[in-house]
């Protein structure tokens, strides 16, 4: 299987960068290299934002050590601050 | 009758129906809060406040929260709703009810409820200001928790 497409939904202060982001990855790509690839998309000086940040399917945070093997939908999710 | 309510909604959100959800005939006492958007931050005039909210995972989170507070104080019941979308001054953010057979309880419940919403559930706060601008708040990262919880596992 080739490269594949992740589509990740934008929350709170990625909102500025639009409602969606898209990082073309190949199979077997942890979450941190996704990361390292959105750093490099949206600009270094958000690196700090980033690597606070969760990405998430629609049922639970995926931990740093998460792996991509196929495609899936996922959020992005800056520090929260509710209530 | 459930025990545990929680909701994310784009209408106003009502204290009278959050009491009236966690009313129970063996329960003495009810304890609330109510969170306003206020009209200052940090030296700022605030105009509004925009609400995002993941909505899945956030009511996946208060319910879990909840849960929580059952095992703390057993017995308890929850009522949790958060708005999503934009208030002005004074609209009502979020709406807890906590009740109890006595007031110890439902005070340090509801207590426990709103802290742990502040530091876990992802919802954000866009603020609005006097002048125009607007920004998006910092908070807690998502993964402080996560982390802490996965080193409570490998001990």
């Amino acid at each position: 299987m080739g490269s594949f497409t992740l589509t990740i939904r934008c929350f709170g202060v990625f909102r500025t960068f639009g409602d969606k982001l898209s990082v073309s990855i190949e199979p077997g790509t942890s979450l941190l290299q996704v990361k390292e690839a959105l750093a490099r998309q949206l600009g270094e000086s958000h690196r700090s934002l980033i690597d606070a940040s969760a990405l998430a399917n629609d049922k639970s945070i995926l931990p740093k050590t998460y792996v991509f093997h196929d495609v899936e939908d996922l959020s992005i999710l800056p520090p929260v601050c509710g209530g | 009758m459930t025990s545990i309510r929680v909701l994310i909604s784009s209408s106003a959100l009502s204290l009278e129906a959050a009491v009236k959800s966690v009313s129970d005939p063996a329960h003495g006492a009810t304890d609330t809060f109510i969170g306003t958007v206020r009209n200052t931050h940090e030296g700022k005039s605030v105009t509004g406040i925009t609400y995002d909210v993941h909505e899945d995972l956030a009511k996946r989170a208060f319910h879990d929260i909840c849960l929580e507070g059952q095992g703390k104080w057993p017995g308890t019941r929850y009522y949790v709703a958060h708005h999503h979308g934009t208030l002005d001054i004074g609209g009502i953010s979020i709406v807890i009810a906590v009740s109890s057979a006595h007031r110890a309880e439902s005070f340090a419940a509801c207590r426990y409820v709103i802290e742990e919403i502040k530091k876990r559930v992802p919802i954000w706060k866009q603020e609005h200001y006097l002048d125009g601008m607007s920004e998006w708040l910092p908070g807690h990262s998502l993964y402080s928790r996560a982390e802490t919880l996965a080193g409570s596992d490998n001990s």
